[in-house]
C-alpha cells in the first residue's frame, strides 16, 4: 500500500515539485512550437530535396519530440533533487527507492504522449498526413509505448546526470543521438551499416516504424513484434537507471559523492 | 549541395547564440547573483554585450568544424569564389548575432522563463533563415519574420561572396538590424530592471 | 535506555586537485568521535565550522558510511541497518534550502508524509498539528519560494517530525533566524524533550545550548575535547571569573601590560563601535579590576564589570587551546 503511494502520489508529486514552474511562457514554446517546427524544417527540406512524404517526417518528428520530456523530465526529476539540496532529505527516508523513482516516470510518459500527438494532429491539420480511423487505437498505443521507452531512456539519465552534473549537456546528445540514429528523418535502411546496428538499441527506433506502419492502415496484430521490442528496449534502460541509482546511492554513503553541489 | 553546405556551417552561429544567451541570466539567477550583477553599477549592456561576443567566437568554430567535418567526413568541398568577402560575411553574422543575443538575454532580466522562449528558437531560426531551405520555399507570409532577423541576411551575404556576388546590400542590411536589436535591447534592459524592481522578480529562481 | 551510541566514529575525505596532475588530499573530518545519549535527553554537540559536527550527523543519519567505529541509534547499527534507523529518526538542517520552493508547504509535507509511510488517514490530522506547532497555519498554500528564512526553518523541523520520530537531529536549526523567531525556535525544541524525543543539536549560540541542553560535547578539528552538562564545562576551564572594561581608544602597549597583571591568565580585546571591550579571564579569587586600571593610565575608561564565566567563555578556551 505504502509502496503503491509512493509510486502514484508520490511520483505525481514530486513532479509537481520540479515542475510547478512551468507555465504558458514555458509549454508553449518549448512543447509546441518547437516540435512544430522541427517537423515543418524536415518536411520542407523533404520536399525542396524531393525525398519522402509529409507523413513519414511528421511520424518521426512528433515521436522524436517525445523524447524531450521524456529524457529532461525524467532526469531533472532526479537530478534536481540535487540542486535544491533536497536529495539528502530524501535519502534518509525509509521509502523504498523503486517506487520513489519509477513514480517519477508515469507523469512523464503521460507529457511525452502529448507532445508527440500534438505534433501528429499538426501534421494532419496542415500538411499531407492522412490517418485511416481505425489505425487511431493502435496508434495512440505506439506513441505511448515510444514515450515509455524513452522515460527508460531518461531515468537512466538522470541516474548519470546526478553524478556527472551535466545534465543539459547529456539530454542534447541523447536527443541528437535519437535524431540521427533511430530513423527519425532518414530511414534507418538509409544509414550506413554501422550505425543502422545501433539503431535496435536505442528506444524510438521500433515504435517509429511501427507508427509509420499503423499510419498506412496497418493492424496492430501486424505491429506486435515491434512493438514488444520497444518496450524491451525501454525497460532495458530503466532497470539500468535503476541499478545505476541503488549503487550510486551506496557509493555516496562511502564517498558523499552525492552531497557537494 | 553548396547550398546546404553553405547552410549547414552557418546555421551552428544560431544555435550557440540563440539557445544559449537568454539562459546567460538565468544562469545568474540560480546562482544567487543575478541581483548583484543588477546592483552593480555597469550597465546591463557592458555586462552581457562581451559575453554574446563570447557566444558568438564559439559560434566562429562551428563555422569552422562544420566546413571541416564536411570536407573531411562528407567528401563535400566547399567552392568559395573571395574568402575575404566570405570571411567578412561570417564575422557580420557573429556580431550581428551578438546584437540579437544581448536583446535575447535582457528580457530574462524580468521574465524568469524566458530561457524555454530562447531554446525554442533553434528550429524556427533553423527554418527561418535560410540555412537549408531558400526563404522563397516558405509560406509568404512567414517571409517579414525571415527578414527581420539579421541571420537570414549574413546568410544570404555568405551565399553571395561564395557564389562570386555582390554582399555588400545584405551585409548592410544585416548591420542595420542587427544595431536596431542591440538599441532596442539596452533601452528594454533598463526597463526590464524597472519592471522587475517593482514586481520582485530577481531572486526568483 | 541509549537513544545514540557513537564509538569511535572516524571518517576521512579524499579531495582531489588540479586536472592533469591530480594530487589526492586525504582529510581527516572526524577523528575518533564516541558518546551516548541516553531517552529523553538533550545532547548539544558545538565545535567552530568544519569541526566535524555536520559529518557525525551525516554517519548518524545514515547518509555517510563511517570509514571507522561505529553507531547505533535505538540499538540498530546505522551501517547495516538502515531502514530502521530511516523509520526512527528525523533530520533538520540549517539554512534555506532543502525545501520544493515551488511546493506549498503543505504539498512539501505532504510528499514527505509519503516518503515516510504516514498512513493516508492520519496525514491530514498530523500535518495541521505540526503546522500549528511550527506556527505556519494560514499559510500553508503559499509557495515555500515566498517564505522568510524563518518559516523555512520551522517548515523543516514540521518535515522533521513528520513520522513522530524518537530520534532527532538538529543542525544548526536556529541560523539566521531574528531573536524572536529563535526564542520560539527554542521553546518548540524544549517541548520536543517534554513528550520524550531525544534530541542531538548543533549551534553555534552559546546561550541556546546552556538554555535547552542537558549535555554538552565540545568538539574540535574532528575530536570531542570535552563533554558534561553546561554547569560542569563551565567550571572545566581554568577562568575564576571574568572582568570586563570599557575603553575608548586603548593601544596594543596597554593590553600588553594588562597580560602581565598577576592572576590575568589572557586578555581579548572586542570592539563595541567607538569603544574596545577588554575581556580579562582571571584566576579564582585573584583580584584584579584594581591593578588594572592602574596599567590603564591615561586610557579614557567606561563601565568595569565582573562576571562569572558563561559557556561561551569555557567553549571558546576550549577550542582554542592549542
Amino acid at each position: 500500500m505504502t509502496t503503491l503511494r509512493i509510486l502514484v502520489v508520490g511520483g505525481l508529486m514530486s513532479y509537481r515539485a520540479m515542475f510547478n514552474w512551468l507555465s504558458p511562457w514555458i509549454l508553449v514554446p518549448s512543447l509546441i512550437v518547437s516540435p512544430i517546427c522541427q517537423i515543418l524544417l524536415f518536411a520542407y527540406i523533404g520536399r525542396s530535396a524531393g525525398v519522402g512524404n509529409d507523413e513519414f517526417y511528421v511520424m518521426g518528428n512528433a515521436l522524436n519530440y517525445a523524447a524531450i520530456p521524456c529524457l529532461f523530465a525524467m532526469s531533472a526529476t532526479i537530478e534536481g533533487e540535487r540542486e535544491g539540496r533536497t536529495l539528502s532529505v530524501v535519502l534518509t527516508t525509509p521509502a523504498a527507492r523503486i517506487p520513489l523513482f519509477l513514480g517519477r516516470a508515469l507523469p512523464v510518459i503521460v507529457n511525452g504522449w502529448a507532445v508527440a500527438m500534438v505534433g501528429v494532429l499538426f501534421g494532419l491539420l496542415v500538411l499531407d498526413v492522412h490517418i485511416p480511423g481505425g489505425s487511431w487505437p493502435a496508434l495512440l498505443l505506439v506513441i505511448a509505448v515510444a514515450s515509455a521507452s524513452c522515460t527508460g531512456l531518461g531515468l537512466a539519465m538522470g541516474a548519470v546526470a546526478l553524478r556527472v552534473r551535466e545534465g543539459a549537456v547529456l539530454g542534447n546528445v541523447l536527443f541528437c543521438l535519437l535524431l540521427v540514429f533511430s530513423g527519425v528523418s532518414v530511414a534507418v535502411d538509409d544509414l550506413p551499416g554501422w550505425m543502422a546496428t545501433v539503431s535496435p538499441w536505442l528506444p524510438l527506433t521500433h515504435a517509429i516504424e511501427a507508427a509509420r506502419r499503423v499510419a498506412d492502415g496497418a493492424a496492430i496484430s501486424d505491429v506486435g513484434g515491434l512493438v514488444v521490442r520497444e518496450v524491451g528496449v525501454g525497460a532495458l534502460y530503466a532497470a539500468l537507471g535503476l541499478l545505476l541509482l541503488s549503487w550510486l546511492e551506496q557509493q555516496s554513503r562511502r564517498h558523499a559523492t552525492l552531497e557537494r553541489v | 549541395m553548396q547550398f546546404a553546405g553553405l547552410g549547414a556551417a552557418v546555421m551552428g552561429m544560431w544555435t550557440c547564440q540563440g539557445v544559449i544567451a537568454s539562459s546567460l541570466l538565468t544562469r545568474e539567477r540560480w546562482a544567487g547573483t543575478l541581483e548583484l550583477v543588477v546592483a552593480a553599477p555597469t550597465s546591463m549592456g557592458r555586462v552581457l554585450v562581451p559575453t554574446t561576443l563570447a557566444l558568438s567566437t564559439i559560434g566562429l568554430y562551428t563555422v569552422i568544424a562544420t566546413i571541416l567535418w564536411e570536407r573531411w567526413v562528407f567528401g563535400l568541398e566547399l567552392r568559395i569564389e573571395s574568402w575575404p568577402l566570405f570571411v567578412t560575411s561570417v564575422l557580420a553574422a557573429a556580431l550581428t548575432l551578438a546584437q540579437f543575443g544581448f536583446f535575447l538575454a535582457v528580457t530574462a532580466v524580468r521574465y524568469r522563463s524566458s530561457w524555454s522562449l530562447g531554446a525554442s528558437l533553434e528550429y524556427p531560426g533553423w527554418l527561418l533563415c535560410g540555412f537549408v531551405i531558400p526563404v522563397a520555399t516558405l509560406p509568404d507570409w512567414l517571409h517579414p519574420l525571415s527578414w527581420s532577423i539579421p541571420t537570414t541576411w549574413a546568410m544570404e551575404a555568405v551565399r553571395e561572396s561564395a557564389d562570386g556576388g555582390s554582399p555588400w546590400r545584405d551585409l548592410l542590411l544585416c548591420l542595420l538590424i542587427g544595431s536596431a536589436y542591440a538599441v532596442l535591447a539596452s533601452f528594454l534592459g533598463r526597463q526590464l530592471v524597472d519592471s522587475a524592481r517593482r514586481h520582485a522578480t530577481l531572486a526568483l529562481t | 535506555m541509549t537513544a545514540v551510541e557513537a564509538r569511535d566514529l572516524r571518517r576521512t575525505f579524499r579531495t582531489r586537485t588540479g586536472v592533469l596532475r591530480r594530487t589526492a588530499k586525504e582529510v581527516e573530518a572526524v577523528r575518533g568521535v564516541s558518546f551516548d545519549i541516553q531517552r529523553g535527553e538533550l545532547f548539544g554537540l558545538l565545535g567552530p565550522n568544519g569541526a566535524g559536527k555536520t559529518t557525525t550527523i551525516k554517519m548518524l543519519i545514515t547518509l555517510l558510511l563511517p570509514t571507522a567505529g561505529s553507531a547505533r541509534v535505538l540499538g540498530h547499527d546505522v551501517v547495516d541497518d538502515v531502514r530502521e534507523v530511516r523509520r526512527r529518526i528525523g533530520y533538520v538542517f540549517g539554512g534555506d534550502r532543502g525545501l520544493y520552493e515551488r511546493l506549498s508547504a503543505l504539498d512539501n509535507l505532504r510528499y514527505f508524509s509519503e516518503l515516510y509511510g504516514v498512513p493516508p488517514r492520519e496525514q491530514k490530522a498530523r500535518i495541521g498539528e505540526l503546522l500549528e506547532l511550527v506556527g505556519l497555519t494560514g499559510r500553508e498554500r503559499e509557495r515555500v519560494e515566498g517564505y522568510s528564512r524563518g518559516m523555512r526553518q520551522r517548515l523543516h523541523i514540521a518535515r522533521g517530525l513528520l513520522h513522530d520520530p524518537e530520534v532527532l537531529f538538529l543542525d544548526e536549526p536556529s541560523i539566521g533566524i531574528d531573536p524572536v523567531g529563535a526564542r520560539e525556535l527554542r521553546a518548540t525544541i524544549a517541548s520536543l524533550i517534554d513528550v520524550g524525543k531525544t534530541v542531538l543539536l548543533t549551534t553555534h549560540y552559546m546561550f541556546e545550548a546552556d538554555e535547552l541542553c542537558d549535555r554538552i560535547a565540545v568538539i574540535r578539528a574532528g575530536e570531542i575535547v570535552a563533554e558534561g552538562t553546561p554547569q560542569h564545562l563551565k567550571r572545566l576551564v581554568s577562568v575564576g571569573s571574568v572582568v570586563e572594561i570599557e575603553t575608548y581608544g586603548v593601544g596594543e602597549p596597554a593590553v600588553e601590560a594588562l597580560s602581565a597583571v598577576a592572576g590575568v591568565q589572557s586578555v581579548a580585546v572586542e570592539e563595541r563601535g567607538q569603544m574596545q571591550v577588554l575581556i580579562l579571564h582571571c584566576e579564582t579569587d585573584a583580584q584584579v579590576t584594581q591593578a588594572a586600571l592602574a596599567r590603564l593610565d591615561g586610557v579614557r575608561v567606561g563601565r568595569v564589570d565582573t562576571r562569572e564565566p558563561t559557556l561561551e567563555d569555557a567553549y571558546v578556551e576550549l577550542v582554542s587551546r592549542a
